[in-house]
């Protein structure tokens, strides 16, 4: 059932097994679990079903420093079905050694197995509609797949892993309807969390407070409570929440909105190759079910371990689209509809610096001067992206001039200092606003600056080609665009202990028997993977640590013993 | 055992009198209107027979102790075939009649349906005869006759032109594919030769009376499960993903002008025009129903088979690829 708050008498107190805050990746795939079960669950959505202005502005806050970090309300969406309404789908898994405990890098390793996440990968993808659980380009395809660059082999790079992606599927739109026709499932929306209200003694949430724009205001009652509200929403409802707990909950040990982490991002380097431009090849495959998968330079985890670095992927990345000099009709059209291409898009494709009359006539010149490739581009990409629900990925054109940049994303590693905690002011439902400190770290941009060294010492001992980039350059070139948007990372982090995070390897906060985080706020560590497939993964184990807890022999053996242990 | 087929030269009934000829131990008898369409095993006894004909009916059972019927045809076709069947089994020897009925008895029941669930209101002719023919051969069980119904759910393999010709061919042609959301529909399937099997079992059920029994997969999947599978085996990869506009369109304006140069067709007999096969709004709302036909009581039927779904798909893609590529 797919329910509005703003109908619901004020005063209403709503009652469920399972309570679910938040409507995105996390919670609609945790939700889905227990679609036709004997569990009752309440998901409570702070969006409508369209985006509405009022209700986004409730993520506002303010930006330690603009320029290393977007605003708060940008690159998260709050609607039904979340960041997934706007996401670009690609899927990737962590690596295991993204798990490990790292000598090298402080406050690294999970206290969980890869292998407990891992197996629930394959359901993950299924959910993101990214296909098979492959992603090894010797197998994924079922035929060969080409080569990223012919002959080029390097100990240090692995160039058959991939990326695959996902449609990208907005959850709401693609399961809406399975929520809807679940009888136990009851989605709330315009229902927003502004308060989780815990017992005296503090030990077990008894209910959260719930409110709407129009000034209605209700309680949620229920046996287990689920946090999926983004990475950067989970700390503020935490820390927020101080009327048993005066630091706020699971906060004991100061660790909510602490370890905040995105991911090192940027373009950078001028690959020159000089075998033919037919050995390169930076393009997608389609996969037996259509799903889109490209290869990448992984750093292999031998390599990270020798030179004590993090994880880290490049891709070969068109020229820079803003300088008219690569004189490709192509680019220059993308860069003249650049007011028609949102924010979130916008800022990586164009990066911050203006350009001048001058250049933006050159790119006209471009167009005008390619006509017929551009229209053939601009033909296909209406076909395959814009009339498409599997749409083509990212922008791909093949360089005349056999010419390419890198595109690199970097692990960041944990940091204490790098935080997200409340501001002074409060948004109109009383809430205070979250204020975002995000660091980086020299050993951050070390990674990326390692990378890069090894890579341009292959190409020369190879001989096709070369990578020239300014060593220099490298901490400015990951900065550009400062931190790589919508992964909001570790905000509340599992640990073994409450002294070394919130949540324990059942995402349970420490301290609280019935509060649990869905989201990438629990990661301890960011690896080079985008986290949403992670995300869903996470969630769907979550699903099951649940129905575990409520299993019949359970309850059995006594409810009260066991929900209090 | 002397069994007669009636539609003998349709894609079940020519199974089932083949399967029943290889037997060695049954004497069989294929009623069909053409006989000129047969090619049987020469053990097999040719009848000319129009089941809507009462008096030529009751001349072929009259020395059988069994009968099959396949009849597919019209609702007056279907039904008159069960009421001439009724009537003449009176006054003859006929130990059991098996009987085709479908699940399209269900309508748009929703959720698990096994038979012991109450048909409601049909959802077209077809179905509304089917339900006719279960009453009347219900009816005739009272007079002392012993009938067996079948209530197959999609039947699927070598010689279906539903869920195997024609949906290969909206695979290759990319009209199919995954549907997405279209597709989650629950995909109930029966291959040919486990349908077979049952219908064999169902002449040999010990007991008397009127027994119903659904057919179809334990365990089914969603309908974008099946149509993918298919689609890999039949090498119509990448299998493309058919947004919600093109089913629209392709089931609202390209499916009248499809059928009605289907009816011109076959009225003027061009049976060499190939036109293709429309996507029509009820296999719509088949892909996305979600409706299980519960088949454990087919169990009972001793020799009932179940092919896995991907054995019955290859052996689907296989015989399509020899037929038709
Ligand atoms: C432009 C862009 C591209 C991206 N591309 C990728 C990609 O290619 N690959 C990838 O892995 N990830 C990508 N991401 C990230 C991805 O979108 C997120 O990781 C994912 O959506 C997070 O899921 P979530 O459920 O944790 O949070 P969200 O999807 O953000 O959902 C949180 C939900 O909680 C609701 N909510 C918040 N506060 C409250 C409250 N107080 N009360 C009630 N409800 C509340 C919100 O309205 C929202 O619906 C991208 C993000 C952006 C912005």
């Amino acid at each position: 059932m797919i329910d509005t708050a703003k109908t619901l008498p004020s005063g209403t107190i709503l009652d469920a097994d399972i309570c679910i805050v938040g409507a995105g990746a996390a919670g609609i795939a945790l939700a889905l679990q227990f679609a036709d079960t004997d569990k009752t669950v309440l998901l409570i959505e702070s969006g409508d079903v369209a985006e509405n202005p009022e209700i986004q502005a409730l993520y506002e806050g303010s930006v330690v420093d603009p320029a290393l970090h977007s605003p708060a309300d940008r690159y998260r969406q709050r609607v039904f079905g979340g960041t997934t309404t706007i996401w670009g789908g690609r899927c990737i898994p962590f690596d295991p050694i993204d798990f490990d405990l790292r000598a090298w890098i402080d406050n690294s390793g999970w206290p969980i197995e890869y292998a407990e996440v891992a197996g629930y990968y394959p359901a993950a993808n299924a959910l993101c509609e990214a296909g098979d659980c492959d992603y090894d380009a010797r197998s994924a395809l079922g035929a060969p797949m080409r080569p990223m660059i012919e002959g080029f082999h390097s100990s240090h790079f692995n160039a058959d892993s991939l990326e695959r992606f996902s449609c990208p599927t907005n959850f709401a739109a693609r399961y809406g309807h399975r929520l809807s026709a679940s009888r136990n499932i009851r989605v709330l929306l315009n229902a927003n969390c502004t308060e989780i209200v815990a017992n005296n003694r503090g030990d077990h949430v008894d209910h959260i407070i719930l409110r709407t724009l129009s000034g209605g205001h209700f309680e949620a009652r229920a046996r287990k409570f689920i946090l999926a509200m983004g990475g950067l929403e989970i700390p503020r409802i935490l820390l927020a929440s101080n009327r048993v707990h005066p630091r706020g909950i699971g906060n004991g040990h100061d660790l909510v909105g602490r370890y905040y982490m995105c991911h090192i991002a940027g373009t950078i380097g001028d690959v020159r190759f000089s075998v033919p431009k037919e050995q390169v090849w930076h393009g997608y495959e389609n996969a037996w079910d259509g799903v889109y998968c490209r290869r990448r330079l992984a750093l292999t985890p031998e390599t990270q371990r020798a030179l004590q670095v993090g994880n880290v992927v490049m891709r070969l990345h068109h020229p820079r689209l803003v300088d008219p000099g690569h004189q490709t009709g192509i680019l220059s059209a993308i860069y003249l509809a650049k007011p028609l291409i949102s924010y979130e898009y916008a800022k990586r494709l164009y990066g911050p610096d203006p350009v001048g009359l001058g250049d933006y006539l050159r790119h006209v010149l471009n167009v005008v001067s390619q006509p017929i490739r551009t229209a053939r581009f601009l033909a296909d990409w209406a076909w395959r992206r814009t009339l498409a629900v599997r749409k083509f990925p990212s922008i791909i054109i093949a360089s005349t001039a056999n010419r390419y940049s890198l595109d690199v994303h970097a692990e960041q590693i944990p940091n204490p200092e790098s935080r997200v905690s409340l501001a002074e002011t409060r948004d109109p439902l009383g809430l205070p606003r979250i204020a975002i400190d995000w660091r980086y770290t020299a050993a951050d941009i070390d990674t990326v600056a390692t990378a890069l060294r090894l890579l341009k010492q292959d190409f020369a001992a190879w001989g096709g080609g070369t990578l020239e980039y300014d060593e220099d350059e490298v901490e400015a070139a990951m900065l550009r665009e400062g931190a790589y948007g919508g992964h909001h990372i570790g905000t509340a982090r599992m640990g073994r202990t409450a002294e070394e995070g919130v949540v324990d390897r059942d995402c349970r906060v420490f301290g609280i028997d019935n509060l649990y985080i869905a989201g990438s706020a629990v990661f301890p560590t960011s690896s080079q993977a985008n986290p949403t497939l992670t995300i869903v993964a996470m969630a769907l184990r979550l699903a099951d640590h649940l129905r575990h807890r409520f299993a019949p022999s359970t309850i059995a053996a006594g409810v009260t013993a066991q929900e209090h242990e | 055992m002397r069994v007669l087929v009636i539609g003998a030269s349709g894609f079940i009934g020519s199974a089932v009198t083949r399967a029943l000829a290889a037997r060695g131990d049954v004497q069989v008898r294929a009623g069909m209107r053409n006989p000129g369409r047969a090619s049987f095993d020469s053990s097999v006894e040719i009848r000319q027979l129009d089941s809507n004909d009462k008096t030529m009916l009751a001349a072929a059972i009259s020395d059988v102790t069994h009968v099959v019927d396949c009849v597919m045809g019209s609702a007056a076709t279907m039904t008159g075939t069960s009421a001439n069947l009724a009537a003449a089994a009176r006054s003859s020897g006929l130990r059991r009649v098996v009987t085709l009925s479908s699940c399209a008895v269900y309508g748009s029941a929703q959720g698990y349906v096994d038979e012991a669930t109450p048909l409601c209101e049909p959802s077209d002719d077809y179905a509304a005869a089917k339900v006719e023919c279960e009453r009347i051969l219900l009816d005739a069980g009272g007079h002392g006759l012993s009938s067996v119904i079948l209530r197959p759910s999609c039947v699927y393999g070598p010689g279906s032109q539903q869920w195997t010709v024609r949906i290969a061919k909206m695979l290759i042609a990319r009209r199919l594919g995954d549907l997405g959301q279209a597709g989650e529909g629950t995909a109930n399937l029966v291959a040919v030769d486990d349908l077979v099997s049952a219908i064999l079992a169902g002449l040999e059920l010990p007991g008397e009376g009127t027994d119903i029994f659904n057919i179809s997969n334990a365990s089914p999947g969603t309908w974008n499960a099946y149509l993918m599978a298919f689609a890999r085996m039949l090498g119509a990869i990448p299998v493309r993903r058919i947004p919600s506009w093109q089913l629209r369109l392709d089931g609202k304006l390209a499916a009248p002008p499809l059928k009605v140069a289907q009816i011109l067709r076959d009225r003027l007999k061009l049976t060499g025009v190939q036109i293709a096969d429309p996507i029509t709004p009820s296999m719509l709302r088949l892909f996305a129903h979600q409706v299980q036909f519960g088949s454990h009581k087919a169990d009972r039927l001793s020799s009932f088979h179940r092919t896995p779904l991907q054995e019955g798909l290859a052996s689907a893609a296989l015989w399509f690829k020899e037929h038709f590529v």
